[in-house]
């Protein structure tokens, strides 16, 4: 007896020293492992954008030279009442010549030549001439594609490779007869003065000279309509040099305001057209990271204008004189009136800039640009909204808008002052990364709310944008480490090896990489000042013990990038509608009917139509001279240089956080 | 005539030689069963069902006893969160905790055999056995008794010090941590019943002779 009690002592002893938890031992622990012994793989960074690569020193640079009537004040009307030169009148346009005086056009062209000095230059002469594919088909490659044939039209209108400074002085002579801007001019073929290996297709060097010439006979015999670009509104210098790029150089273009015809048709189904910024996304040119910078000089000019934007006037418009005095009978210099040429620039960023720099420096260290020109003492007026202006003497300027692909730099969790921040929660940031531990409260994880405040990247290049407007705000797991199964604890137990274990009493805790729904969901965007703040709601429900890698990505929409339009841009621009292109029409046929009928122009239109707008002239009212010292169309020109360059949507946040959720209180 | 016809001669008790390897044998048995229990419950219970569940046995015994803590700091800074990753930290505290399990069954295991072995040495003289087998009897219950205390106080160290903060606890924490502090009062009790010096055992008595 006594025996049995001092076992059962020796039992109540053990039961006492355990705290009768033996009892409840023999049960299966419940515990769980400690989910810190895992390990969420770390972040894998997207790699860096490319930068583009470094401006070569060596530039190959295409310099497209505007060969339009208007840029060289040629007016190709034979019947025209005045006369192509004389004493009073002189043709010229941007190019002109007079004795030692040349325009600034020329030593424009100058700087623009040696600042691309150690570079493959070509010259391409660019204007109303047209080489149509089924032209080029018939007569220089059959077969060839449209990229071919844009190569060959570029090998065509080549007029000169790595020229010297002084071919500017070919342009332009005081005898304009086949000058450079004449409408089917002997410059439309210069293969013979090229050197076949340096065109893009050398081996249909002669037959592209042979084409050409028959172009020029062509046009020589009178307008066809086939190789000319003629009263098409949709069809003009500019947009044929566009079409006709060679994206892998650097190009830049010369521009009279006065050859755009119109910059957006609206076709016969209603649907408008924005000719430039469909031509540029049609070729892609911002597509491949290119760049393009917009000039706008204000130079001198004397010739005729046949031509204004859509306007074909049976009169040309005449702007500048020479400096004629009629008592002595000779000519004292030139009275050269102000007008706005535009280029362009396209290439490579660093490209683009590299030149522009070079380009500007020249321009500013330039003496010739310098000297004020224009008439002098009221030598020149003009009427405009009834009133006479006089025009004084001008200096050079000019102005520049560089146009590049938005690009924004996403939010990510690298991005300086992000925050985040949990409701009773920690977060823990490793690096960039954020971890936010969600620890069970009762034994069940509660919901929560997730606060997270990024700075608002608004401006980049030049632009503000609109953050209010974020599209595709989601919430995504970009991988879940969670539990997969639980296996005994025995020796030869194989665990995956993608896999994390953890070992616990008898078991092993397997986890690993599953898909999972986000737990975690965006329930509110604001913006406060220059944070924008996303409320995330997570649903404890919803989540396993383990790790959630959760990606917050939001889009910014192409429309969302609302550019700022230098206020020159809207100085130098001129709204033309169709009421001023019928008055100016209806008024230059009066000209045409009652001048020609004498053996003299009236003394108010030997120049701008005279110094008293509003009057009458044979019953007609004299309108105001058209704007052609400003550019038209250069609002809605830089509009559609914009809008070629805006994106579709960006990438706005990308941000990347893990959410750890622990079983341990 | 002899000089002291009085004076008894007390004759040697005679052993046989077998009687002493079966003495050393039971002892050997007996007492290498804690051993061998403490070793498999070590080296093969804990690594199988209680992996990666020791506590912090560093940081409780300096709680309790803080005067130690300048000896104790080196183990307790290698077995402390922050020192090193999670998983080397456990797998710190897990050696200190199955070194001290087998420190304190060691320490329960050597006084029990030493209590044991003094109440032997204590009653191997021949002289009266018979009357002193009775006290043999109160003394053998008393020493079980004292090693009960010992073996109950290490087991109370372990469970205080160790195994009462160990969340999850099942039957085999139990069994690992208090088995040898069963089995080591058994064997006492199997040696002292078995092995007890042959002056106070015999074929029928309390003590059996072996």
């Amino acid at each position: 007896m006594r025996k049995v009690a001092l076992w059962m002592l020796l039992a109540v002893l053990l039961l006492a020293l355990s705290g009768c938890a033996a009892l409840d031992g023999l049960s299966q622990s419940n515990a769980l492992p400690d989910l810190r012994l895992l390990s969420q793989p770390p972040y894998e960074e997207q790699p860096p954008a490319e930068t583009p690569e470094q401006a070569p020193s060596a530039l190959r640079l295409d310099l497209w030279l505007d060969a339009s009537q208007v840029m060289g004040g040629v007016n190709p009307n034979e019947q025209s009442m005045y006369p192509h030169a004389s004493r009073r009148y002189r043709e010229g346009g941007f190019h002109y010549r007079y004795e030692n005086t040349v325009g600034m056009y020329e030593t424009v062209l100058r700087c623009m030549l040696s600042s691309a000095e150690g570079s493959r230059v070509r010259l391409l002469r660019y204007g109303n001439e047209r080489l149509p594919d089924e032209y080029l088909l018939d007569r220089v490659a059959p077969g060839a594609s449209a990229q071919e044939l844009c190569s060959i039209r570029r090998d065509m209108l080549t007029c000169a490779i790595d020229p010297m400074p002084s071919v500017f002085q070919l342009f332009s002579g005081e005898k304009m007869t086949d000058s450079f801007y004449s409408l089917g001019s002997p410059w439309l073929n210069r293969m013979a003065d090229l050197n076949a290996r340096l065109l893009e297709n050398p081996g249909l060097h002669n037959v592209m000279s042979e084409a050409l010439n028959q172009q020029i006979h062509a046009i020589a015999r009178g307008y066809d309509d086939t190789l000319l670009a003629v009263g098409d509104d949709g069809d003009y210098p500019l947009l044929y040099a566009l079409a006709n790029l060679d994206l892998s150089r650097l190009s830049v273009i010369t521009c009279d305001p006065a050859a755009i015809r119109r910059l957006s048709l609206v076709d016969e189904n209603g649907q408008a057209h924005a000719l430039v910024q469909e031509l540029l996304n049609s070729r892609g040119v911002f597509d491949a990271g290119l760049s393009v910078g917009l000039y706008a000089f204000t130079l001198d000019y004397m010739g005729q204008l046949s031509t204004f934007a859509a306007a074909d006037l049976s009169e040309p418009l005449l702007w500048g004189r020479l400096d004629y005095n009629s008592y002595t009978g000779l000519t004292d210099g030139v009275l050269a009136m102000p007008r706005t040429l535009l280029a362009l620039v396209i290439g490579q960023t660093a490209q683009v800039d590299a030149f522009t720099a070079a380009f500007e420096a020249r321009l500013d260290a330039s003496d010739t640009l310098r000297v004020p020109r224009g008439p002098q003492n009221g030598q020149l007026v003009y009427a405009r909204g009834g009133q006479t202006i006089v025009q004084e003497p001008f200096g050079f300027d000019y102005h520049y808008l560089l146009i590049t692909r938005a690009g924004v730099q996403p939010i990510t969790q690298h991005t300086q002052g992000v925050q985040l921040l949990a409701e009773n929660a920690q977060v823990n940031v490793s690096g960039s990364l954020r971890t936010v531990t969600l620890a069970p409260e009762n034994g069940a994880q509660p919901d929560r709310t997730l606060t997270l405040q990024l700075p608002l990247q608004r401006t980049c290049d030049g632009m503000t944008m609109n953050a209010e407007a974020l599209a595709n705000v989601e919430l995504t797991v970009q991988n879940a480490l969670l539990l997969d199964s639980v296996l005994p604890n025995r020796p030869g137990t194989a665990v995956p090896e993608d896999a994390q274990a953890i070992v616990l009493r008898d078991k092993i805790y397997v986890f690993g990489q599953q898909t999972a729904q986000s737990p975690v969901r965006v329930t509110g965007l604001s913006v406060s000042g220059e944070m924008l703040t996303v409320r995330l709601s997570v649903e404890g429900g919803a989540l396993r013990p383990g790790y959630y890698r959760l990606l917050l990505s939001a889009d910014l929409p192409g429309e969302s990038f609302d550019w700022q339009t230098p206020a020159w841009v809207g100085a130098l621009n001129a709204s033309i509608t169709n009421e001023h292109i019928s008055a100016w029409k209806a008024f230059t046929q009066v000209l045409t009917t009652y001048e020609r009928q004498r053996d003299f122009i009236s003394k108010p239109y030997q120049h701008a139509w005279g110094d008293a707008g509003n009057t009458s002239y044979y019953g007609a009212i004299v309108p105001d001279f058209p704007p052609v010292e400003l550019a038209p169309g250069l609002s809605e020109l830089v509009s559609q240089l914009q809008g070629a360059a805006r994106p579709g949507q960006q990438p706005y946040i990308r941000f990347v956080f893990d959410l750890f959720v622990t079983n341990q209180p | 005539m002899p000089k002291n016809e009085n004076r008894v001669r007390k004759r040697p008790l005679r052993m046989r030689g077998s009687n002493h390897v079966a003495c050393l044998l039971c002892y050997l048995i007996a007492f290498a069963v804690p051993v061998a229990w403490e070793y498999a419950a070590l080296c093969l219970i804990y690594p199988w069902k209680l992996a990666f569940t020791a506590p912090d046995l560093a940081a409780h015994v300096v709680n309790a006893f803080p005067a130690l803590g300048g000896w104790l700091s080196p183990v307790a800074a290698t077995a402390s969160d922050g020192a090193f990753s999670l998983r080397e930290m456990l797998i710190a505290r897990e050696k200190v905790w199955l070194n001290a399990l087998a420190i304190s069954a060691g320490i329960a295991w050597e006084m029990t055999l030493l209590v044991q072995l003094l109440w032997r040495w204590t009653h191997r003289n021949p002289l009266c056995s018979a009357r002193r087998t009775a006290g043999a009897i109160r003394s053998c219950r008393l020493a079980l008794v004292i090693i009960c205390l010992i073996n109950a106080a290490m087991a109370a160290g372990v469970w205080l010090l160790g195994l009462c903060h160990v969340t999850g606890r099942t039957l085999w924490d139990y069994v690992v941590c208090f088995g040898m502090y069963a089995l080591n009062p058994l064997a006492a009790a199997v040696v002292s019943r078995l092995a007890a010096p042959p002056a106070i055992s015999g074929r029928h008595a309390y003590f059996k002779r072996i």
